[in-house]
This record gives structure tokens, sequence and C-alpha cells, in this order.
């Protein structure tokens, strides 16, 4: 099955570089993969396809190759890849299980 | 039910003991618990309508007015419990002889007769025929294999309690205790059913103590585990412990998480919502993975083991991803996506490897807070050392630590250049011994330097990543085909670290990932490199670097080592994606790791004697300027008609030695 996609409409033009909240730790269930936000108290189940994109996030595989990934896996096209990820990631961000990285230079 | 844990000190050294941890940090500095306190802590039982005082430690019975706080328990009319290792004073074992029967009872937790100390025994026979009846055995399961059978006899032969109290060592969070690994639950079950039935037998009853799952048990054993099984499964709440100090702890194993101070008008159960409402979001994870989907839980029989041991499934990951400008044109770029992405420069590429060393947890927590989102992962031996690593064995006295509490992710080292076996033998050992730490620790990847053994891991792992070593010297395009579809990462060769038309032709070839060790010493293609590696890797007592004739002839050649300066490393953007710290001898030093590792990721420069590179490696701080190296980088390597390093060298140490004439 494959995940639904939603158009980002309000998507600003400059995302930037993200990584997993400090205090966000996870374990591998068998049906997914369950995240804690250990200072919100936030839990999140994710699973087949959600579950899939957090592991590629977890191997810190570029954007490219996690898209190449999420297409084999979903069987999107890469366009919807692309979006489905860009959903994804925005909703985990106001969840604050990702949260952006400052501008180290 | 609530603890009271009078003193942190103990005579007994007992390696899974839950509350270790805690008493040796400075975090719990009041080794004895006061008079105030201790009246404090009773009358909160009191107003909590709990009727009963269990005293626990450390070894409760030492504390030195644990007389008077005895008998300040029986005159508020509370019944005692003594949580005790049986190893007690005088003067605390005739106080619990005189005390009532009836409101008296003294939990004598034992170990196995295998792991009793001399004398310890002795003692504890002492107390068991001085207390008799008063006494209730008591047994942590800390191994799969624990016989049980001995306390039945202990029971016969001094006239105890009839009934066993059967605990599971849990591990402390995110603590160093030994513990029984859920992996082992089944066995013990097994073996605890069989223990319950030998029990009831001779009318003895088994009691559980928190943790134990009813999936650990023989599917028909539960009605054998009598009575003390019913409501197995539920027991994972706040018991509350209150600890010398008066701060209060879910659990022991928990009481680095969170602790409350002992309220003065509240009771046990606002205290315990309190606690509960922080464990709340952990209570999802289970101690297996299959806890999730379990009826038994579902329907409220059980609430997935003890959180401790649940929690230690939790991983912690520092990864770090950029979404490009624009999201809606992958399509478009194609090509030209991935070359942007190999050529993008700075710190977005910056994905270090950096090595474990021989620190406690609070390095590496620090480590983190500072360097978490550029560190992708930490790598260390192959822990229980089925297979080398390329050096000599290094101190692992914190490595158990760091494995279960590290917010870092692990990487392991399969890379011996010598297979202790064929790699048909080798290859299900390392296998097995990767799968456990996979599923344990959610390994971030293998280096591996032998190509069968990669290909073996992959086709059992097919999610574990795969690092090709350094050690299978990979310097031209054409060994790229080799490595593909085995290796998803390739570390090229030391010969080209300075070799810029070379790294780009690798990355051109290859559809991995590139990983750079930046701070490696060894001299450009030098004759002794496979010697040192096989000698190191064990087929030599005494490995040592090998070229230090050769180096004495030339001193010049180490500026030509396989090294390059943090401020330097923006030369070879493009060409990498991953970078490597060597140094897991070199950086020991805490201290000098960090600066090295900071300096690295932040591009600060550092002289060349103070990266950690090793013996090969340039030994004095001579500066080391973009144009020379530059030059180095793309130099036709004709060095037998070309003066331009030696003459450098021969300037540097000129200039270093005015300096120091200075």
């Amino acid at each position: 099955m494959k995940p639904t996609v939603v158009k980002p409409a309000t998507y600003g033009p400059v995302l930037g570089k993200w990584r997993f909240a400090p205090q966000v730790t996870w374990a591998v269930d068998l049906a997914g993969i369950t995240v804690i936000h250990s200072a919100t108290g936030c839990v999140a189940s994710l699973e087949y396809h959600e579950a899939a994109l957090w592991d590629l996030l977890s191997r810190g595989y570029s954007y490219d190759r996690l898209i190449a990934l999420v297409c084999a896996i979903a069987s999107l096209e890469p366009q919807d890849a692309e979006q489905w990820v860009l959903t994804t990631t925005k909703e985990w961000t106001e969840a604050g299980l990702l949260v952006k990285v400052s501008d180290h230079g | 039910m609530a603890n009271l844990s009078i003193t942190a000190t103990c005579n007994r050294n007992c390696t899974y003991c839950f509350a270790r941890d805690l008493f040796a940090r400075r975090e719990q500095p009041i080794a004895n618990m006061s008079p105030e306190t201790f009246e404090h802590a009773l009358d909160f039982l009191e107003r909590s309508n709990i009727d009963q005082a269990r005293l626990l430690g450390g070894e409760p019975t030492l504390h030195p007015d644990f007389p008077w706080f005895a008998a300040k328990v029986v005159d508020r009319g509370l019944r005692l419990l003594v949580f005790s290792n049986g190893l007690m004073p005088q003067a605390a074992l005739q106080c619990l002889a005189r005390m009532s029967d009836e409101r008296t009872a003294v939990l004598v937790n034992v170990n196995s007769p295998e792991e009793w100390k001399a004398g310890e025994h002795e003692q504890q026979v002492a107390t068991f025929q001085r207390l008799g009846p008063k006494v209730t055995l008591g047994f942590n399961i800390n191994t799969p294999g624990a016989q049980l059978d001995f306390l039945l006899a202990l029971i016969r032969q001094f006239g105890l309690s009839t009934s066993v109290r059967l605990g599971l060592a849990h591990p402390c969070w995110p603590g160093t205790n030994e513990f029984l690994h859920p992996r082992y639950y089944l066995e013990v079950g097994r073996r605890v059913a069989e223990f319950a039935a030998q029990a009831r037998e001779v009318g003895v009853k088994v009691e559980f103590d928190c943790g134990f799952v009813p999936c650990m048990f023989p599917r028909d054993s539960l009605e054998i585990l009598g009575e003390g099984a019913q409501d197995l499964g539920q027991r994972c709440s706040p018991v509350l412990d209150i600890l010398p100090d008066g701060q209060v702890a879910s659990c022991y194993p928990l009481a680095s998480l969170h602790q409350e101070p002992l309220p003065d008008h509240y009771d046990a159960a606002w205290l315990r919502a309190r606690f509960e409402d922080r464990l709340q979001p952990y209570r999802r994870v289970g101690v297996f993975r299959e806890c999730v989907a379990c009826p038994l839980r579902e329907d409220g029989q059980c609430v997935g083991g003890c959180l401790a041991a649940s929690m230690q499934r939790l991983r912690r990951t520092s990864c770090e991803v950029e979404l490009p400008q624009n999201a809606t044109t992958f399509g478009l770029r194609g090509k030209l996506a991935m070359d942007e992405d190999h050529s993008a420069n700075g710190s977005s590429t910056n994905r270090w490897v950096a090595p474990y060393v021989d620190q406690p947890l609070a390095f590496w927590e620090k480590l983190y807070q500072d360097f978490g989102g550029f560190v992708k992962a930490v790598y260390l031996p192959l822990p229980g050392g089925p297979l080398g690593s390329g050096r000599p064995l290094q101190s692992s006295e914190y490595l158990y630590e760091f494995l279960r509490g590290s917010p870092f992710p692990a990487s392991v080292l399969a890379n011996s250049m010598l297979l202790p076996q064929p790699v048909e033998e080798v290859a299900p050992v390392v296998i097995e011994a990767l799968r456990k730490l996979h599923g344990e620790i959610g390994l971030a990847g293998a280096t591996v330097a032998n190509l069968q053994l990669a290909a073996r891991i992959r086709e059992a792992l097919p999610d574990l990543s795969i690092t090709a070593s350094v050690l299978m010297d990979i310097a031209q395009p054409n060994q790229v085909l080799m490595i593909e579809g085995i290796c998803d990462t390739l570390v090229p060769a030391s010969r080209v670290m300075r070799d810029l038309p070379a790294l780009q032709a690798l990355r051109e070839a290859f559809s991995g990932r590139i990983r750079l060790i930046v701070n490696e010493g060894c001299l450009a293609g030098c004759p002794f490199r496979v010697q040192h590696f096989y000698e190191m890797g064990g087929a030599s007592d005494n490995p040592r670097s090998l070229c230090n004739e050769l180096l004495a002839r030339h001193p010049w050649m180490r500026l030509t080592g396989a090294f390059v300066l943090p401020q330097h490393l923006h030369l070879y953007d493009g060409v990498y994606d991953e970078l490597k710290l060597a140094g897991r001898v070199t950086l020991k030093d805490a201290e000098h790791y960090r600066r090295v590792l900071g300096a690295y990721i932040h591009r600060q420069p550092l002289l060349a004697n103070e990266i950690g590179a090793g013996a090969a490696s340039v030994l004095e701080p001579i500066t080391i300027s973009e144009e020379f190296f530059t030059h180095t980088l793309t130099c036709n390597r004709r060095c037998w008609e070309c003066q331009r390093c030696p003459e450098y060298y021969d300037m540097a140490r000129r200039k270093l030695g005015s300096r120091r004439g200075q």
C-alpha cells in the first residue's frame, strides 16, 4: 500500500538542515518504530513507511539517496516520494521530533 | 508500599546490584539517612496508609543507628521488613532477634553458592540460625543458568520461612550493572517453573518480585507457579524508594531518570502519579519487540516487563539530513542534483565517525552535547573478540557502559588483516555477534577488511551498513567494481589520501559513500604498512612501527603522510561524504580527543603534531602552509627529482629552531 501523498502547499523555499531532537529516543518494535520525546512526553508510533523513513534518516543517507530508497520502498514516483518525505518530516518537526540545526558555518 | 533506603553502605559487591551506580555517583552524597529524614519518611508512610516500613540499603543493618530505626518502626505500630544480605553486625542481629516474629521479617538476599566469598556463607548461616523463621530467602536471577535448588536446602536446614522471593537482575538506567537480558527470559522461565514445581512438593511458596512477564514461562506452568504468580506481569509501577538524603526515586533502576523530594503533605498515591506521568511515554516500549502487539498487554495482564529493561532497547541517533531548497524538482535535477550533493562543501558534508576511547559515559554525553549533530557514529572493535580490529587490544573498562548508554550510535570494526580461521568458520560467529549488537543497540554499521567476510555479512544482514576498510587498499576506480553491491561506504587507501585526482576518480566510480580518514600518519605507499598491520592484527606479540629507519633517512617524508589538517579540509570538498577521525590509541586522553575532534569539525587550525596521527606523522610543532599542502595534493610524486618537500621541511624546522631560540 502506498502512503498518502499530501501536497505541501505552504512549504517555504529554503528548508535547511534538520536532525533528531536531542531528547528523542526510539525503539524498533514488531509493528514499526516507537519514538519518544522525553521532554514533552510525545510518543509517535511509526508504522511501515514512516518507520522506514525514520530508519533511513537515522542512517544518515543523503537526501537524494533517501528519496531513491523511499521510491523503492513505497512504490512512489520521485516527485511524490519527495513530497511525502517533506510532508512527513514537517509533521515530525511540528511534533518536536526533528529540529532545525543552527547554522554552524 | 514504599522502601526506605537508610544507608548507601554495603559490605557485599554484587555485580548486578541496582543501587551501586546510584550510590557511586556524587548525586547521592549522603551515605546514611538522618533520624529526622527517617521520621519524615515514617510520617509519609502513615499518611499514605502504608502499615509496613521496608528498610533497605546498601545493607540497612550497617546504619549505625539501625537498632534505633527498628525500634522507631515498632513504636509507630508499623510492621518491619528488612532487606538484608545477611552479613549483619551483632547489634543489628540481636535487635532483630528480640523483635516479634509476627511483626518483623527479614528478607535475606543470597547469591549462588559459586559466588560465595570466603566467610560470607558462614556469617549468613549465623543469621539464619539466630533469626530462623523470620528469614525469607530472596534470590536475584542474574544469569540464565542460575541454579535455585540450594534455596530449598537452606530453608530445610535452618527452618527458615517457607517462601522464597525471586527477582530478576534488572538494568539500571543508564548504568553499568550486570543484568539479565530479556533474551534469556524464556530459559529462566523454564528453570523457574521447574523450581516452583520442586518447591511446591516440599511446601515452599515461590513469590515473584517485579519485572517477570507471563510469556517467559512455559504455557502450562502458570498454575504450578501458584498464587505468587497472580498479576505477575503487572508488577512494574513506582515502588517508591526513599533514598538516604530524602529524595525519592520511582525505583532503584530508574533512579537516574527522575527523583522527587519526599513531600511534606502529600501521600504515596500522589507521588506515584507524578512518577507515572513522567514514565508514561516509555511504557509504550516493552522488553521485547513483540510486546507492542501482545494480546496479554492489550488486555492489561502484562505491562511489558521492567521499564528499565525496556528502556535498554531505546536508541538515540545523531542523524542529520539536509532538505533541499526546492522540494519538488527532484525528477528534473537528476544527475545534476547528485553532482551538487557530491560537491557540497563545509559542515554540510561533515559526517564524522569518531573513535571509541575508554572514557566514562559522562565524556560521551558531553561530547554529544557539543558535537552531537556532527558525529554519525563512534566506532569500536567488535565486542567479545571474535575478530580483531587491526590494532592491539585496548582498554575496555567503560565499553559496556558506552554500549548501553551512549547517545552516539556505535559502529564496529571487523577489519583484521588476518582471519583467525577460514572465512566459512569465522563468518557465522561474526554475523551472530553483529546480529546481537544490531538488535540490542541498533548498530550503525561495520567496517570490514576482508571482502569475502563482507559479502557474507551483507547476505545475512542486508540492513547493516558495511564499510570497506582502508585496509582493502582501494586506490583505483577499477577496484570499486570489486566491492560494489557489497559495501555501502568506501574508505580509500591511505596512499591516495594526498592525491586529489585519484580521490576524484574513486568518487566518480563508486555509487556509495566515500569516507576519508583525516589523521592517519602512514606514509603514502609505505613498504612496511602491510607488515605492520599484519603484526598489529595479532601475528606479533610486540607490534611496533617499522618505518623509523626510513624516516631517519628521509625525515621530510613525514610531511607527505596520509593526513589532512582541519584548516586544509576544505581542499577536499567534493571528494568525500564522510570523515573519520582515527585515534583509538593516540587520542585516549579525553581533553586531547575533544580538542582534535572539535577542531576538525569546525575547521579550526591545528599543528600537524597535534592531530594524533601516530609515529610516522609530523612530531614537531612545525607549520604547514596551505600553499605547500595544496602542492602535495596535485604533485606528480616524482620525489626522486623534486626538492620541494625536503626544502620545506628544512625551512620549517629552521623556523621552529629560531622560534625556540627566542
